[in-house]
C-alpha cells in the first residue's frame, strides 16, 4: 500500500504492541521533538498533507482485537486497529451490524476511518461516524491516554469530545480504541437501479422530491455519473441507487412504489438479497488503476445540491481530456469524484470543480491524491473564518505538532 | 457611579428599555432553572432581540470582565442556567423565530428561542416533524436544547439532539459571530459538535439549522404491566436481541405508577403493576404490525401481566402524555422531588435498579423510577420533602450514590440532563483528573477567561495552573467544591 508519490511517509517505523506502548512512543517523541504519522491500513496515504517526510510512522496494525462486544447492548469496543470488515464479521453471529460503509472495509481500520471520517451511500439513514462512536480512548502526545464518551449510547458528560477526533486526520492524538453503537441487521433489503439515458437526466430531480414526500425509508439515494453507471452497472447513462432494508413486507412495499413511478424513459433493475451486498461490495473498492495522476475529491453541500456536483463533473470534463468517475447522495449531501487524466487537466479540473462547490456554500476537498499535486492546488480549500479555533485546539492538544504536521485544513 | 449601574445603563443604551431586569424582585425568577435547590442571583437580564445584539451585549460584558450566562426557557435540570451570583443572564426567548423551512433538503432554521414542539408544530401540515422531544418539549428551547444536547423518549431510534443539529451560528465569548457546519462533514475540527452539549460555556448559539423528517407512514404503541422490574428489563432486552428497532421503550416502576395515576394524565394503570413498559415501533405501515406482534410475544415469554395496543392516535397522545408528565406527577405523591439521570449498559438494568431499590431502602427516601429503558437512561426520582431538616442534602446524597450505582457497571453521570451545577463534582466518577483537565483546555480556547457560563460542567480539577500554586502553599483542598 505504500507509496512513492503520496508523500506521508517517515524516516522509521514502529507497529506498537499495546495502547501503553503508543502512549510512550508519543511522549519520547514529543521530547525529542520527533514527527509522527499514524497510520491503520494505509488506504489513507494520498488523503492530506503537503509537508516533507516525517520521523516516525506509527502503525496500529499489532492494534487489532475485539475487546469487548455486548450484543445485549448493541456495543462493541474494539482497538483501533481493527478492520471493518473485522468487525462486521465479529457481529454478524448476532444478526447486527456497524451502520458504516466506508471504502476498502477489508483493508480500512475504524482508527483510520474515524480519524478520516470516511462514510459511504448508507450514511443517508444511518449517519456517519460522529453517529456511531460513543467512546474513545486517544493516546496524546505528551504520553497520556485520555478516555472520552464512554460505553453507553447515550452521554452528555462534560464536552463531547469524541467529536474533536473524528476528523481530525490525527492531528490530535492516536485513536488506540473505539466503541461503537450497533444496529441489528436488517431482515430483508432490495435495491431499484433507475437508469437515465443521457438527455433523460432531468426527470431524476422531480423523482426524487416525489419520493422524499412519501414515507418511503431508502437508505441510499445515490446518483451515479454515465462513466461509473457504466463501470460499475455495465449500462449507459446517469443512474439512481435506491436502497431498502427494512422487514420484508415493507421492503416489498417500497419496492413496489419505485415500480410503479419509474420516470419516463427511465429503466428499473432490482437487485435482491445477496445481489444487494455483491453490489455495494463492488462499490465500495471501486478505484482506479494509476499510471496517469489520479486524484479523488469529496464535496459537501446541500443533499439536493449533490445531483449539480454529479451533472457539474460530467460538464466540467467535456473540454478536458480526462475519466471522471462520480457520485453523490441526494439524503446525504456528500459527493464524491475519482479523476484520471494529465495533471494540468486534472488541476484544473479540481479547482473549477472547487470553485462551484464554494460559491454554493460547500466545499471540495482532494481525499487522494499525489503529494505533489496536493502542494499544488491544496488539499482542504478555503480556509475558515474561524480557523483561529481549530488552530488553539490544536496548539492546546499537540502544543509541539509533533502529530501528523501540515496534514490538516490551514496547514495545522 | 457602581460596576452594575454602569452596566445596566450600558445593556438599556444596547438592548432598550423593555429589555433590561436589574431590580432585586425582577430577578428572583432568574435564580435558578428547572433544579431548584441551588440558587444564585443574577446581576442583571438582559432580552437581546438579534444575533447583533447577542454580539453588542457580550462585546461590552468580555470588555469588563463580567461573567454572563445564556439561558432559554430555564426548564433545565442540573443548573446549568443558575448563577452562583453576579453573573449577567442572556435571555435568548426574544429570538424565537423560524427562519426557514427547507422541505426538499429536509432542514429548518430556527433561532435559539424558538420552542421545540412549536417546529413540529409549524411543520406538520407537510408531514414533518423534529426528532428530538425532550419531556419538557412544549416549552423548552431549541437553543437551550443544544446546549444540552437534549434526548428524549424517541432517540433511541433517532438519536439525540447532536444527530439533528446541521449547522450553527456563534456568538463567541468576545462577540465575535462565527457560522461552522451548514454542509455536512465540512472541512476542520467538527466544532459544532463540540458546542452541541457544552452548556453554554464555549458561545451562545444564536441560530440552529436543524434536520427535519418525514412523520412515519404509521406508528403503534403496546403498554405492557408486569410482576417485577425484572422481567420488564429482560422483556427489553428480548426485544433488542429480536433485532427490532423500537421508536421508544419506556418503563415506570411501582412507585412512578402510583405517581402519575394520582395527578392530572391518569391511563387506569391496574393498581399495583410493578412495571409499565410503553413501547412504540415505527415506519413503514406494512412492516409494523408483524413488529408488534413479535414484542408482544416476546413480553409474553417474560410473564406480561397484560398487553394492550393503543387503538387511535388519542389513545396513544393519552399515554405519552401520562409518562411525559411523570416528573411533575411526583408531586401528587410528594413535596419535592430530585430527578437524576444516569446511564446504564441496558443489559445491566434489573441489577442497577435492585442497587437503587437498596440505597432508596438505607436512605429512607422513596425513589420512583422513571426511564427510556431502551437505552438505559435512568431517571431515579428522588422524593423528599424540604421542610425536614437535612433532608434535601440526603437528597442530593443520595442522587450522588444512584450515579455511583451507574457507573459503577460502566455507566454515566448523564444521558440528557447535563451536568451543569448539580453534577461537577459527580464529573470524577467517569472522568480522571487528567480527563478533566483535558476539556478545560480546550474550553480556554473558546472561553479563556471563563466568563461564559462560568465554572460549570466541570469540576475544578486538581492539577490546573491556579491549583497546583495552591498546592504549594498547602491549601490543596480549597478545591473542593459546595455542592
Amino acid at each position: 500500500m505504500h507509496n512513492q508519490t503520496l508523500g506521508n511517509r517517515a524516516r522509521d517505523y514502529v507497529s506498537p504492541e499495546s495502547p501503553e506502548e503508543v502512549a510512550e512512543t508519543l511522549r519520547q517523541a514529543n521530547e525529542t521533538g520527533q514527527t509522527v504519522i499514524p497510520v491503520g491500513g494505509g488506504t489513507k496515504q494520498g488523503f492530506g498533507g503537503e509537508g516533507g517526510e516525517a520521523d516516525l510512522l506509527l502503525s496500529t496494525a499489532n492494534l487489532a482485537e475485539v475487546i469487548e462486544y455486548s450484543p445485549g447492548d448493541m456495543t462493541i469496543t474494539v482497538q483501533a486497529g481493527a478492520t471493518i470488515q473485522t468487525i462486521i464479521d465479529a457481529v454478524r453471529e448476532h444478526n447486527q451490524m456497524v451502520p458504516l460503509d466506508p471504502s476498502f472495509p477489508a483493508q480500512a481500520t475504524i482508527g483510520g476511518v474515524i480519524a478520516a471520517n470516511d462514510s459511504g451511500p448508507k450514511r443517508m439513514l444511518y449517519g456517519s461516524a460522529r453517529d456511531h462512536v460513543i467512546g474513545l480512548h486517544v493516546a496524546h502526545s505528551n504520553g497520556e491516554i485520555l478516555r472520552s464518551g464512554g460505553k453507553v449510547v447515550k452521554n452528555v458528560a462534560g464536552y463531547d469530545m469524541n467529536k474533536l477526533f473524528i476528523g481530525s486526520m490525527g492531528t490530535l492524538g492516536v485513536i488506540t480504541e473505539v466503541t461503537l453503537k450497533l444496529r441489528p441487521l436488517p431482515k430483508d433489503q432490495s435495491m431499484c437501479v433507475l437508469t437515465f439515458p443521457e438527455g433523460v437526466e432531468s426527470a431524476v430531480k422531480p423523482f426524487i422530491t416525489e419520493l422524499l414526500d412519501t414515507h418511503l425509508e431508502p437508505v441510499t439515494l445515490e446518483y451515479m455519473n454515465p462513466s461509473l453507471t457504466n463501470a460499475l452497472l455495465n449500462k449507459e447513462g446517469y443512474s439512481l441507487l435506491i436502497t431498502f432494508e427494512d422487514v420484508q413486507k415493507a421492503v416489498q412495499y417500497q419496492e413496489k412504489w419505485v415500480y410503479d413511478h419509474v420516470p419516463v424513459g427511465a429503466e428499473l433493475t432490482v437487485f435482491r438479497e445477496e445481489e444487494v451486498d455483491d453490489f455495494w461490495r463492488t462499490f465500495a473498492h471501486f478505484s482506479i488503476d494509476d499510471d496517469e495522476t489520479v486524484v479523488h475529491v469529496k464535496m459537501g453541500s446541500k443533499n439536493l445540491q449533490v445531483l449539480e456536483r454529479v451533472e457539474n463533473c460530467s460538464r466540467l470534463q467535456q473540454w478536458r481530456d480526462l475519466q471522471v468517475f462520480a457520485h453523490g447522495g441526494a439524503g446525504h449531501g456528500i459527493s464524491r469524484a475519482y479523476v484520471k487524466g494529465e495533471e494540468g487537466a486534472v488541476q484544473s479540473f479540481v479547482q473549477d470543480l472547487r470553485k462551484v462547490c464554494e460559491e454554493d456554500g460547500g466545499y471540495a476537498i482532494l481525499t487522494h491524491a499525489p503529494l505533489a499535486f496536493r502542494k499544488t492546488i491544496g488539499v482542504w480549500g478555503t480556509k475558515p473564518s474561524y480557523f483561529s479555533l481549530l488552530e488553539g485546539i490544536k496548539k492546546q492538544l499537540d502544543p509541539q505538532a509533533i502529530l501528523n504536521p501540515r496534514r490538516f485544513v490551514g496547514g495545522i | 457611579m457602581t460596576e452594575k449601574a454602569e452596566m445596566v445603563e450600558e445593556m438599556i443604551r444596547q438592548l432598550g428599555d423593555d429589555a433590561v431586569l436589574h431590580r432585586k424582585e425582577d430577578l428572583l425568577t432568574y435564580e435558578c432553572d428547572g433544579l431548584t435547590v441551588y440558587r444564585g442571583m443574577p446581576l442583571a437580564v438582559v432580552f437581546p432581540s438579534s444575533t447583533e445584539e447577542v454580539s453588542g451585549v457580550v462585546k461590552w460584558l468580555h470588555e469588563h470582565e463580567i461573567p454572563f450566562i445564556p439561558r432559554g426557557a430555564g426548564t433545565g435540570l442540573s443548573g446549568g442556567a443558575t448563577p452562583f451570583g453576579g453573573e449577567v443572564i442572556i435571555s435568548l426567548v426574544r429570538m424565537k423565530r423560524l427562519l426557514d423551512v427547507d422541505y426538499d433538503n429536509r432542514e429548518a432554521v430556527v433561532q435559539p428561542g424558538y420552542i421545540n414542539l412549536t417546529l413540529t408544530n409549524s411543520i406538520t401540515h407537510k408531514g414533518f416533524y423534529y426528532a428530538p422531544d425532550p419531556s419538557s418539549q412544549a416549552c423548552c428551547t431549541i437553543g437551550g436544547n443544544v446546549a444540552e444536547n437534549a434526548g428524549g423518549a424517541h432517540c433511541l431510534k433517532y438519536g439525540v439532539t447532536t444527530n439533528h443539529v446541521l449547522g450553527l451560528e456563534v456568538v463567541l465569548h468576545n462577540g465575535e459571530i462565527v457560522e461552522i457546519g451548514g454542509v455536512p462533514d465540512a472541512p476542520g475540527y467538527d466544532l459544532m459538535g463540540l458546542v452541541t452539549g457544552s452548556e453554554g460555556t464555549l458561545g451562545i448559539v444564536t441560530s440552529i439549522t436543524v434536520r427535519i423528517l418525514k412523520n412515519p407512514e404509521a406508528e403503534e404503541t403496546a403498554m405492557a404491566y408486569f410482576d417485577s422490574v425484572e422481567d420488564a428489563s429482560y422483556a427489553v432486552s428480548g426485544i433488542i436481541a429480536a433485532g427490532i428497532v423500537p421508536a421508544a421503550i419506556e418503563m415506570m416502576d411501582e412507585i412512578a405508577i402510583q405517581g402519575v395515576e394520582r395527578a392530572t394524565n391518569p391511563v387506569g394503570h391496574p393498581e399495583g403493576s410493578k412495571a409499565v413498559l410503553i413501547m412504540e415501533v415505527d415506519g413503514i405501515a406494512t412492516g409494523i404490525e408483524e413488529q408488534i406482534e413479535e414484542m408482544v410475544s416476546v413480553c409474553e415469554r417474560h410473564n406480561v401481566v397484560d398487553i394492550k395496543v393503543a387503538k387511535n392516535d388519542r389513545e396513544r397522545g393519552r399515554w405519552w402524555a401520562n409518562r411525559k408528565t411523570a416528573f411533575g406527577a411526583m408531586g401528587a405523591i410528594s413535596p419535592a422531588y430530585l430527578v437524576q439521570d444516569g446511564v446504564i449498559p441496558r443489559s445491566r438494568l434489573s441489577e442497577v435498579l435492585a442497587h437503587i431499590a437498596d440505597i432508596s431502602a438505607e436512605s429512607g427516601l422513596r425513589i420512583a423510577n422513571v426511564f427510556h429503558a431502551g437505552d438505559g437512561n435512568l431517571h431515579p426520582l428522588i422524593l423528599f420533602d424540604a421542610r425536614n431538616e437535612g433532608e434535601t442534602d440526603l437528597a442530593l446524597d443520595v442522587g450522588s450514590r444512584t450515579l455511583e450505582a451507574c457507573t459503577a457497571v460502566g455507566g454515566s453521570i448523564t444521558g440528557e440532563h447535563g451536568v451543569g451545577i448539580e453534577k461537577k463534582e459527580d464529573m470524577r466518577l467517569v472522568f480522571s483528573d487528567e480527563e478533566i483537565e483535558r476539556q478545560i483546555t480546550v474550553r480556554s480556547v473558546f472561553n479563556p477567561h471563563n466568563l461564559l457560563n462560568l465554572d460549570k460542567q466541570f469540576p475544578k480539577p486538581a492539577r490546573c495552573g491556579e491549583v497546583k500554586q495552591a498546592v504549594g502553599s498547602g491549601e490543596a483542598h480549597q478545591v473542593a467544591e459546595q455542592r
